[in-house]
């Protein structure tokens, strides 16, 4: 027995508080891993493709995966274990550049040069990651291009792709003009006596000042922010205003409703039930101009599987998840190419079910659904509509069972199968369309289908990763698409 | 009072306790699920009665992406649930044969159909059968219609059929043709066509 001490005695009851301790920190786990923060990602925008990648953090420092950033720049091929190379060589070079890092540490080689990374370089399930930050130094080695990174608004700028609008504020009415070098398609929202546009796919940047005031009685001021992958413009003002577009999308002009310019009696609403006035008075004219917009024509794509769920073993090495998104990021680079809003429901390896794919999409309202398989049975293309009896488009309700609401646009869906398998015949790549029972699939309102793609006719299945081979199918697809937007545009 | 380190001792020993209780879970799950694919890796069982016949089945030949009919000589039992599994597990018996046309896992077994009042048929298939098999939205799509179409030819008056694992829904067979659902048989005689 130890003096002094009371062990022993067998006069107190054993201590409870290390259990209810260790329960605490559980339950603190707990609740932390449940309240994490939206995923961080970082907008990337280059001349070839804009796209997004995500954003690790890991003690306290930010993350990018290598593949997941230079994979839709070029042919990316990353090997090794305790020292990992990636070789990469960008779209229509031969050259290649060799990289090397080691799991936790911060020197490594980019081109034969020693490189230090500003922390540790990490690999995780074979995949590499740099922090955010070495960017800037990173990649000019690696692209041979001028790389901005705009950190804490998480966007990354490759080559001289950074569009400056022009803003000027006219009178007689007010009304505040937006000028862009390029058409933009931005998401637009109001809130209030506010309007906010969201440029996610434009290297859109500030000419000048972040926050310009104007000292107009209608338009106040406006205010330019960027934060994880795009940039916000947001222009209040002191009545509701309206946004439209013109040029080809490369001017928008924020002018003030209609009913705030006029001084006399307010025109007739067109819904009586709502129109007990108010202080601010929302008229449903302007409502509705300005509610959250969606691009008119909007393809989405969807890399299937993803994460924990690697789909198909395609080889030994080759999961169908990795093909999957690196097909889909040709898909949609191609889109883009071809003037055609392009989203894709994954742009990492991200875990998501079936329904949270179909959600994303829906909410979309995409014009076309694309899901990408990859398998190694049979060669070419096989394009799927869903197996569903047809629903008349007219006895279309409001609303559609979940699981076969695919069934009232199984016409626009075939109509897109077909074109696709006839511009997949002009290039010689064998093609297959059928039905097939799938999820997602079942349960888009819109044109919707699956691509499975296979290895090329007599080759080996490794070749089925052939940037030349996907590039064609892309262009096939792609083709097939452009070929039936008007009669999909004119049908919705 | 008892002192700082038997404290953080008896903490670290709870943790260690949890821990191992859980490792202890995830083996016997694993071992139970191992257990439960071996148990089925026996021979496909005879029909109990019946008279001899011929049943018509749908095989699918992957090489060249078809569905073929063909007739085999069996017990064809008078009872309409049980002729449709007969004939399942004929077709299955094709295909884990050495070589296959269409390989399945070599426990994959039909564990009951049944027929309800409604006209509806639901198939009740063995874990291995869903566990062993290849993953791929055509493979899978195959064998599918093959299945439900010679369920189709076995019993006429079936308008739609749903496929259960072990008793259970599953979202899909392996990873992508959707189980989740009735199949209406007029779309697979449709599809089937169109395969063969």
């Amino acid at each position: 027995m130890i003096p002094g001490s009371k062990l022993g005695k067998g006069t107190r009851r054993p201590a409870l508080w290390p259990g209810a301790l260790l329960l605490l920190l559980c339950f603190s786990a707990f609740v932390l891993l449940r309240s994490q923060s939206p995923e961080k990602k970082l907008g990337v925008y280059s001349p070839q493709a804009t796209y997004t990648v995500s954003i690790q953090d890991r003690n306290g420092v930010e993350y990018v995966g290598l593949i997941d950033l230079l994979e839709p720049l070029g042919k990316v091929e990353a090997r090794g274990d305790k020292n990992w190379k990636l070789e990469f060589t960008p779209t229509g070079s031969d050259k290649a550049t060799e990289l090397e890092f080691s799991n936790n540490k911060r020197k490594g080689k980019v081109r034969g040069a020693q490189f230090e990374l500003p922390a540790n370089f990490l690999l995780v399930s074979g995949r590499g990651y740099v922090p955010l930050a070495s960017l800037p130094n990173l990649l000019p080695r690696v692209l041979e291009l001028t790389v901005q990174l705009r950190e804490s608004g998480h966007r990354l700028f490759l080559g001289a792709v950074a569009m400056k609008f022009n803003a000027q504020l006219r009178k007689n009415p007010s009304r505040l003009v937006f000028t862009f070098p390029a058409p933009v398609n931005p998401f637009l929202a109001s809130e209030g006596n506010n309007t906010r546009i969201v440029f996610s796919r434009e290297p859109v940047v500030s000419p000048g000042a972040d926050t310009i005031n104007y000292g107009d009685p209608l338009i106040t001021s406006t205010a330019f922010s960027e934060s994880n992958g795009a940039a916000e413009l947001t222009v209040h003002g002191s009545g509701p205003l309206l946004a439209t577009f013109s040029d080809g999308g490369r001017t928008l002009t924020i002018a003030g409703a209609p009913q705030q310019q006029a001084a006399a009696p307010p025109p007739p609403a067109p819904y009586p039930q709502t129109a007990a006035p108010t202080a601010e008075p929302q008229p449903p004219a302007v409502t509705q101009a300005l509610v959250p917009t969606t691009p008119r024509f909007l393809v989405v794509i969807d890399p299937g599987h993803g994460g924990d769920e690697r789909g198909a073993a395609l080889t030994e090495t080759l999961a169908e998840k990795d093909v999957t998104l690196a097909f889909a990021r040709r898909i949609h680079r191609e889109l883009e190419t071809k003037g055609i809003s392009a989203m894709l429901i994954r742009n990492s390896d991200a875990t998501l079910t079936l329904d949270q794919r179909a959600i994303a999409a829906n909410t979309s309202r995409p014009a076309v659904f694309l899901s990408v398989h990859a398998s190694t049975l049979g060669s070419g293309v096989r394009v799927y509509t869903a197996l569903l009896p047809p629903v008349a488009p007219t006895t279309r309700s409001a609303f559609l069972p979940w699981t076969s609401a695919q069934a009232a646009f199984l016409d626009s869906s075939s109509t897109v199968a077909g074109s696709v398998a006839a511009e997949c015949n002009n290039r010689k790549v064998p093609v297959r369309a059928i039905a097939a029972s799938l999820r997602p699939l079942n349960s888009i309102t819109g044109a919707a289908l699956s691509i499975e793609l296979a290895p090329p006719p007599e080759s080996n299945v490794d070749d089925i990763t052939s940037e030349k081979y996907q590039q064609s199918i892309a262009s096939a697809i792609t083709a097939g698409i452009v070929a039936v937007r008007p009669k999909l545009e004119a049908a919705r | 009072m008892i002192p700082r380190h038997l404290q953080i001792a008896f903490g670290l020993m709870v943790a260690v306790l949890v821990a191992l209780g859980f490792y202890a879970m995830h083996l016997k799950r694993r071992a139970d699920a191992i257990q439960a694919l071996q148990a089925d890796m026996r021979p496909v069982p005879p029909p109990v009665s019946g008279q001899a016949g011929q049943l018509k089945l749908f095989v699918a030949y992957d090489d060249e992406g078809i569905l073929r009919q063909r007739d085999v000589s069996t017990t064809v039992p008078s009872e309409p649930s049980q002729r449709a599994r007969q004939a399942l597990r004929a077709l299955l018996a094709v295909y884990v044969e050495q070589p296959s046309p269409h390989p399945i896992g070599s426990g994959a077994d039909v564990k009951d159909v049944y027929i309800l009042a409604d006209n509806s048929a639901v198939i009740d298939m063995n874990l291995a059968f869903a566990e062993t098999h290849r993953s791929g939205v055509f493979v899978e799509q195959m064998t599918i219609v093959s299945m439900l179409q010679t369920l189709s030819t076995a019993a006429p008056q079936i308008t739609r059929a749903h496929i259960l694992v072990e008793g259970k829904q599953r979202e899909t067979l392996a990873g992508h043709a959707d189980l989740s659902g009735f199949y209406d048989m007029a779309l697979i005689n449709q599809l089937a066509r169109e395969l063969q």
